[in-house]
């Protein structure tokens, strides 16, 4: 698959944040590290696709794009369970990611190289995550599941980062020497495309503070 | 190559495991804190039930009883020449002795105040025999020899022995109903049993809402109880509760 048709691909992100413009003023403040997070995507495919054409390689670009993506989605997440005893656990979520981040991109110097270690620790922990969130809300929410943002998103996640683990152990195989990690690489743009349609369809069930199971965790703050 | 491949694999199968066994652990985690939860719910709700009872058994019997016999005892005081007065009045009165009757029955169906005094043996006997007189069913109920039945699951065997009685009488059309508490290593188990026509379990719950099944399956749930109901059409109906008894 060509450079262009995964930049085109890539940009299904665009989807996403249209709905998320059309529906702005209905949308809870609690749900805006999302939209950060989509906002600060499609920036970095930009920066990504300057930076292939310019330097043939775009790794600091995803290596900060990771790190990023890795606190937004934790802080997201706390202010989800929507519970101040979870507080302390995110912190030190977020801290130990850092850490990670800083010891293979800054210490081991390899800012311009790809390496999955860091992308693989902090899919697994947002997939581990999402699956208590989801798993709560089933037994203690009254709301359909399939209408409610929340569930949407997080389903989003598991599916995305899931696959991410796989997509990584495939690149450090590396395509040219094995088909199949070949053909998980190239997949990748396609589930992206497919999960941006399902932020999409999840930022269109995104509620206002009246009626919304999280709203009272903003004002109550 | 080869080793790469397979040592990136396994690592992967690992995480992948790992997501799978906490996705697990996870359900069962929140399943039981929602049984816990359920279990607390209802326990509220036969709490709030059982005083509103209460308050509503005494309110009948404390003001509404003594004010309808101060009724009686005024118009028996109430001098009458004409025979036709004299019979009206003798009416009134016999329909305000029914009246205290069906009141005293009503406050003894909501609280069974002799519970606190005697044990659910007697308190069952006495209920048996209340409606005994006024149905055509044979009850029985027996209780083995040396069974002590602990004070605070009490009023909750008796509630359920009194929907018991009040859904065959209601529903069953039955002839006979045993009703029976045995003692077992740990646990008591209350058993009856009636010759009716029978029904069919789901389809009630799914037809009526079956309240009265739902009660006692609430009391069970409550009493970390096993309900059991062995019933068919034309082929009556036996319900054996398995209560444990810690301690």
């Amino acid at each position: 698959m060509s450079v262009v048709i995964n930049f085109i691909l890539s940009q299904a992100l665009i989807i996403p944040l249209i709905v998320a413009l059309i529906r702005i003023k209905k949308i809870d403040k609690v749900y805006y590290p999302l939209l950060i997070l989509l906002l600060i995507g499609l920036l970095s495919e930009f920066v990504s696709f300057a930076c292939i054409n310019a330097f043939k390689t775009n790794a600091p670009v995803i290596k900060i794009y990771s790190l990023i993506e890795c606190c937004i989605i934790l802080y997201q997440l706390y202010l989800w369970k929507n519970a101040i005893r979870y507080r302390r656990m995110f912190i030190v979520l977020g801290l130990v990611c850092l850490i990670f981040w800083v010891i293979e991109t800054i210490i081991f110097k390899n800012i311009n190289t790809f390496s999955p270690y860091f992308r693989v620790f902090y899919a697994f922990v947002i997939v581990l995550l999402c699956i208590n969130q989801i798993n709560a809300m089933m037994f203690y929410q009254n709301v359909a599941l399939l209408k409610n943002p929340v569930f949407i998103i997080c389903l989003a996640f598991i599916i995305l980062f899931l696959y991410q683990i796989i997509y990584e152990a495939s690149y450090y195989i590396g395509s040219d020497k094995s088909e199949v990690a070949n053909k998980i690489i190239m997949g990748f743009s396609y589930l992206n495309f497919f999960i941006n349609l399902m932020c999409a369809a999840g930022i269109y069930f995104m509620g206002s503070s009246k009626g919304d199971p999280y709203s009272h965790y903003l004002n109550g703050r | 190559m080869q080793d790469k491949l397979f040592y990136t694999v396994v690592i992967i199968s690992i995480l992948i495991a790992v997501v799978i066994i906490f996705f697990v652990v996870s359900v069962i985690r929140y399943h039981k804190r929602y049984m816990q939860l359920q279990k607390e719910r209802i326990q509220a709700q036969i709490m709030i039930q059982e005083e509103e009872r209460k308050r509503i058994a005494n309110d009948l019997h404390d003001s509404l009883g003594p004010m309808l016999s101060t009724v009686k005892l005024f118009m028996n005081s109430i001098a009458v020449d004409n025979d036709t007065d004299q019979e009206s009045l003798d009416k009134a009165s016999g329909y305000i002795d029914e009246t205290i009757n069906n009141l005293r029955e009503i406050s003894y169906n909501l609280l069974p105040s002799s519970l606190d005094r005697n044990n659910l043996e007697m308190v069952v006997n006495e209920y048996i025999s209340r409606m005994g007189n006024r149905q055509p069913i044979k009850i029985t109920f027996s209780v083995t020899k040396d069974t002590v039945i602990p004070k605070k699951i009490e009023i909750h065997l008796f509630r359920i022995i009194q929907e018991i009685v009040h859904n065959t009488i209601k529903h069953s059309g039955a002839r006979n109903l045993k009703l029976s508490i045995t003692r077992h290593p740990g646990e008591l188990l209350l058993i009856s049993e009636d010759d009716g026509r029978g029904f069919e379990p789901d389809k009630i719950r799914a037809a009526s809402g079956g309240l009265g099944l739902k009660s006692i399956e609430n009391r069970c749930q409550m009493l970390d109880a096993d309900l059991k109901i062995i019933a068919a059409k034309n082929q009556g109906c036996k319900m054996i509760i398995k209560v444990p008894v810690y301690g």
